[in-house]
C-alpha cells in the first residue's frame, strides 16, 4: 500500500507536470504559430491590397455633349448657362475608395490652377468660390460616374474652354483628366431706352443731344449698326432722315460736324465698340454700357407730333 | 387732415415714379443670338443647307421679332422658329431660348463663290412717344453669313445611334403580332440629298440563325439636317433573349452596322420591374475579421409591390469566399429600399461583394463593390476593429485561445490540488490506519 501511496503521488506530480508542460508547449505553439505566419506571410502570402491611386479616362469625359461636337452656346443677359461635365473614374480599390470630385472650367487665357474669373475661369466643387458642383453617382465595381455643373455667365469668353476633372481616394491619392469644347459667340445688348424723346421743339430748331445706352450682355466685342424712318408727323409733314444724327462716342452737337446722318439702310456706328462684362475698362460685376448720342433738327413746315423709328442692332466686330 | 392727406399724395407721386422706373427697366429688352455667325461651306448650285442659331432674351415680355437678311444671297434663306416656318415674324417667349433654323438654298443658276452678308433678327417696337418729337428705338442683333457655293459633291451619312425603344415591352402591347420598334437617328453631312436603306435581322440567342428580316428604304434626307426615324418590326418571337443587328447603306455601300440585345417577356411582366441601384459597403478597408455590413440599394420601378432579396457572393480571387443573402424586403411601387447584409472576411486580400436583387421571379442586372482585407496581424496596435466569432465551423484567434487555455490550465491545477489535499490522510488518520 505505501508503494500504492508513492505512486499515487507520483501519479500526480506526474499529471501535473504534463498539463503544465503542454500549457507551456500551447503557449510556444501560439507563439511559434504567429511568428511562423509572418514568416509565411513574408514567403508566399504575398497579398498587396495598399491604397491605389484613381483614374479618369479621357474616353470617357463628356463636356456638355448632348448632341455631339454641339457648340455650348450661352444666353443673353443670364447668368444661369448650365454647364457640365462629366466622366467616370476607376480605383482598384473599388468605387466607394473615390470619395471627392471637383472640376475647373478654363478657358484658352487661363489655366487650371487660375484665378477664378466669369470671363474665363470657373470652379465646380471645391472651395468658397465654386458657383457649380460635383456628385458622385451609383458605381459598380471599380468604376463611378462623375457629374460636375457650373452656371456659365453670358460673358464667359468664347473660344476653346478645357473641363479638368479631378478626382480624390480616401488615401488622398488623385487623378484628374480633360477634355475640350467650344463656347460659342454669343451676340448680346439692351438698350435701356425705348424711345429718344426730344419733347416739344419749334421748326427750324435743334435739339439738345440725348444719350441711348447700350449694355452688352454677351461675350463678343460688339459694334452697332443703325438705321431708321423718317419721323412722320401726325399734323403736317415730316423729319427727314437727314435731319435725324448721331455719334458713336461723345455728345456732339446737332451742328457738329462729327454727327452723321440717320440712313434707311444699316451703317455701322464709328468709333462704337464694346467689350463683354468684366473685360477692362469693366469690373467683373459692372455692367459694360456705353452712349450713343442722338440729335434732331426740325424743319420749318412741320407741325404736330413727329415720330419715326431708330433701330440699334448689335454686331461682333 | 389736410396734412395727412398732403402725405398721401406725395406717396401716391412717388409709387407712380417708382413704378415707372421700373417698368422703363422691365420694359428694356435684351437680346442675343449664338453663335455670332453662321458658315454654309460647299453648298451645291440648286442644293439645300441648314443652320441652328439660339435667339434668347431676359425680357419679362413676350417680344415680336422680325428676320431678315441682307446681301447678295439674301433671297436664298428662310427660317424655321422651332419646328414653325416664319415668313418673317415671330414671338420670343418671355425669359426664354429659341432655336432659330437658317436654311439656305442657293438658285440653280448662281456661279461659284462665297457670298456674305447679315441676318438681323429686330424687336419690334411698342413704345409710344408722349406728346412732342421722338423716335422709338428698335433694338437687334446681326450675325453675318458667308455661304459658299460650289458644284462638287460629296456623300457622307452618319448615324447617330440605333435603340430598340420598347425592349422586353412586345407583349405589353397585347397584339398578337408583337411589335419590335427601332429608334434611329441620322445625319446628312454631306452637300447631296440622300435616301440611306435599313436592314434588320432578328437573331437567335446564339446568334447562329436568322429568325426574321426587315429592310426599309428611308425618306430623303436633306444635306446638313439630322433626323430621327421609327422603324416597326412585327415579329413573331416566343418568350427568350435575342439579337437584333441593324446595317444601314445608302447606294449599296453598308456605312453603319451594330447589334442590339433586347427580350421577349412574358405578358404583363413589365408591371413588376426594378433596379439594383447599387451594392455599398458600410466600410471598404477592413482587417480580417471584422464585419462588413453590405448594403443592396433596389429600386421597384413596376407598378406593382414585390418582395426582393438580394443574393451574392464575396469573391476573391475569383474563389467563391462567401455568399451573401438578405432578408426578404417588400418594396413598394417608386419605393427604394436598402437590402442588408453581413460578412466577416477570413483572408487578407481584395474582394468583390458581388450580387443580384431576385424579385417575382426576376433578377436585376449585377452590381458590385470592392472591398479591401488587410492581415489582423498588419493592425496597427490601438487600432479596434469591430470583429465576432465565426459563425460556424471556424476558429478563434490566437489571443482568445490562450485565455481559454490558461483558464482551463489553472482550473485543472486547483482541482488537483483540491483533490490531492482531499485524499491526503491527516497524521492521526495515517498512524490509524491499517496496512494493507
Amino acid at each position: 500500500m505505501k508503494l500504492n501511496k508513492m505512486n499515487t503521488g507520483k501519479y500526480l506530480i506526474a499529471s501535473t507536470s504534463i498539463l503544465i508542460a503542454m500549457a507551456i508547449l500551447m503557449f510556444v505553439s501560439f507563439t511559434a504559430t504567429s511568428v511562423f505566419s509572418v514568416n509565411n506571410d513574408a514567403f508566399n502570402m504575398t497579398v498587396d491590397i495598399g491604397n491605389t491611386g484613381p483614374t479618369i479616362d479621357s474616353a470617357t469625359m463628356l463636356f456638355n455633349d448632348s448632341v455631339a461636337g454641339a457648340d455650348i452656346q450661352l444666353t443673353a443677359s443670364s447668368d444661369t448657362n448650365i454647364v457640365s461635365c462629366n466622366a467616370t473614374a476607376s480605383d482598384v480599390n473599388g468605387w466607394q475608395d473615390i470619395v471627392s470630385a471637383a472640376a475647373t472650367f478654363y478657358h484658352t487665357t487661363s489655366t487650371s490652377a487660375g484665378l477664378d474669373d466669369k470671363n474665363n475661369h470657373y470652379r465646380a466643387g471645391n472651395g468658397s468660390l465654386a458657383v457649380g458642383s460635383c456628385n458622385l453617382g451609383s458605381g459598380s465595381g471599380n468604376t463611378v460616374p462623375v457629374v460636375c455643373q457650373i452656371y456659365l455667365e453670358h460673358e464667359a469668353t468664347n473660344g476653346t474652354w478645357t473641363c479638368n476633372i479631378t478626382v480624390n481616394d480616401s488615401g488622398s491619392l488623385n487623378a484628374w483628366n480633360t477634355t475640350t469644347n467650344t463656347v460659342a459667340q454669343l451676340v448680346a445688348m439692351t438698350v435701356y431706352n425705348d424711345t429718344i424723346a426730344y419733347g416739344s421743339m419749334s421748326p427750324n430748331t435743334n435739339s439738345s443731344t440725348l444719350a441711348a445706352n447700350v449694355t452688352n450682355e454677351g461675350n463678343v466685342r460688339i459694334g452697332v449698326n443703325v438705321n431708321g424712318t423718317a419721323m412722320v408727323c401726325n399734323v403736317t409733314g415730316s423729319i427727314p432722315l437727314a435731319n435725324i444724327k448721331y455719334n458713336g462716342t461723345s455728345a456732339e452737337s446737332y451742328a457738329s460736324g462729327n454727327m452723321v446722318a440717320l440712313t434707311g439702310s444699316a451703317v455701322q456706328v464709328a468709333g462704337f465698340t464694346l467689350v463683354p462684362q468684366g473685360i477692362a475698362p469693366f469690373a467683373d460685376d459692372q455692367n459694360a454700357t456705353l452712349n450713343t448720342y442722338w440729335a434732331i433738327g426740325v424743319p420749318v413746315g412741320v407741325k404736330g407730333t413727329c415720330t419715326g423709328t431708330v433701330t440699334v442692332t448689335a454686331i461682333a466686330v | 387732415m389736410r396734412k395727412t392727406l398732403n402725405a398721401w399724395v406725395k406717396i401716391a407721386f412717388l409709387s407712380v415714379l417708382l413704378f415707372s422706373a421700373s417698368y422703363n427697366v422691365f420694359s428694356a429688352a435684351s437680346i442675343g443670338l449664338s453663335p455670332g455667325a453662321a458658315k454654309f461651306e460647299g453648298v451645291l448650285r440648286g442644293g439645300y443647307a441648314e443652320k441652328t442659331i439660339t435667339l434668347s432674351t431676359s425680357s419679362e415680355m413676350p417680344l415680336n421679332c422680325e428676320i431678315t437678311a441682307t446681301g447678295p444671297a439674301e433671297k436664298w434663306f428662310s427660317y424655321r422658329a422651332g419646328n414653325e416656318l416664319v415668313l418673317k415674324e415671330f414671338v420670343l417667349n418671355p425669359r426664354s431660348h429659341q432655336t432659330i433654323t437658317i436654311m439656305v438654298a442657293p438658285a440653280d443658276d448662281v456661279p461659284n463663290g462665297v457670298y456674305e452678308g447679315y441676318i438681323t433678327v429686330v424687336i419690334k417696337p411698342n413704345a409710344s412717344i408722349s406728346g412732342g418729337m421722338g423716335s422709338q428705338i428698335s433694338t437687334g442683333v446681326s450675325l453675318k453669313y458667308s455661304v459658299e457655293v460650289s458644284d462638287v459633291e460629296h456623300k457622307n451619312l452618319v448615324v447617330n445611334g440605333v435603340s430598340i425603344t420598347n425592349d422586353a415591352t412586345t407583349e405589353e402591347k397585347g397584339s398578337s403580332a408583337a411589335i419590335l420598334e427601332f429608334s434611329i437617328n441620322v445625319r446628312n453631312d454631306g452637300n447631296v440629298r440622300l435616301t440611306p436603306k435599313f436592314h434588320i435581322d432578328l437573331l437567335s440567342e446564339d446568334k447562329g440563325q436568322i429568325l426574321q428580316s426587315l429592310e426599309q428604304a428611308d425618306k430623303l434626307i436633306l444635306p446638313t439636317t439630322s433626323q430621327d426615324r421609327l422603324i416597326s418590326f412585327p415579329h413573331n418571337l416566343t418568350i427568350g433573349k435575342y439579337w437584333a443587328k441593324f446595317t444601314a447603306s445608302v447606294d449599296d455601300q453598308i456605312i453603319y452596322e451594330t447589334v442590339l440585345p433586347f427580350e421577349v417577356l412574358e405578358r404583363g411582366s413589365l408591371r413588376v420591374r426594378g433596379t439594383l441601384v447599387q451594392v455599398s459597403l458600410n466600410k471598404i478597408w477592413v482587417y480580417t475579421g471584422e464585419i462588413v455590413e453590405i448594403n443592396a440599394s433596389f429600386k421597384n420601378d413596376g407598378v406593382v409591390s414585390t418582395p426582393v432579396v438580394f443574393k451574392g457572393k464575396a469573391l476573391l480571387d475569383g474563389t467563391v469566399e462567401g455568399l451573401i443573402e438578405s432578408d426578404e424586403v417588400e418594396a413598394a411601387p417608386g419605393e427604394t429600399v436598402d437590402l442588408a447584409t453581413y460578412f466577416t472576411p477570413k483572408k487578407p486580400g481584395r474582394y468583390t461583394i458581388t450580387g443580384k436583387a431576385s424579385f417575382s421571379k426576376k433578377q436585376s442586372a449585377e452590381k458590385s463593390s470592392i472591398l479591401n482585407v488587410r492581415d489582423i496581424k498588419e493592425k496597427p496596435v490601438g487600432e479596434t476593429v469591430s470583429t465576432v466569432p465565426e459563425p460556424s465551423g471556424g476558429g478563434m484567434d490566437n489571443s482568445s485561445i490562450m485565455v481559454v487555455a490558461v483558464v482551463l490550465l489553472v482550473a485543472v491545477i486547483v482541482g488537483l490540488i483540491l483533490w490531492n489535499a482531499r485524499k491526503k490522510p491527516s497524521k492521526k488518520d495515517s498512524a490509524d490506519s491499517p496496512e494493507e
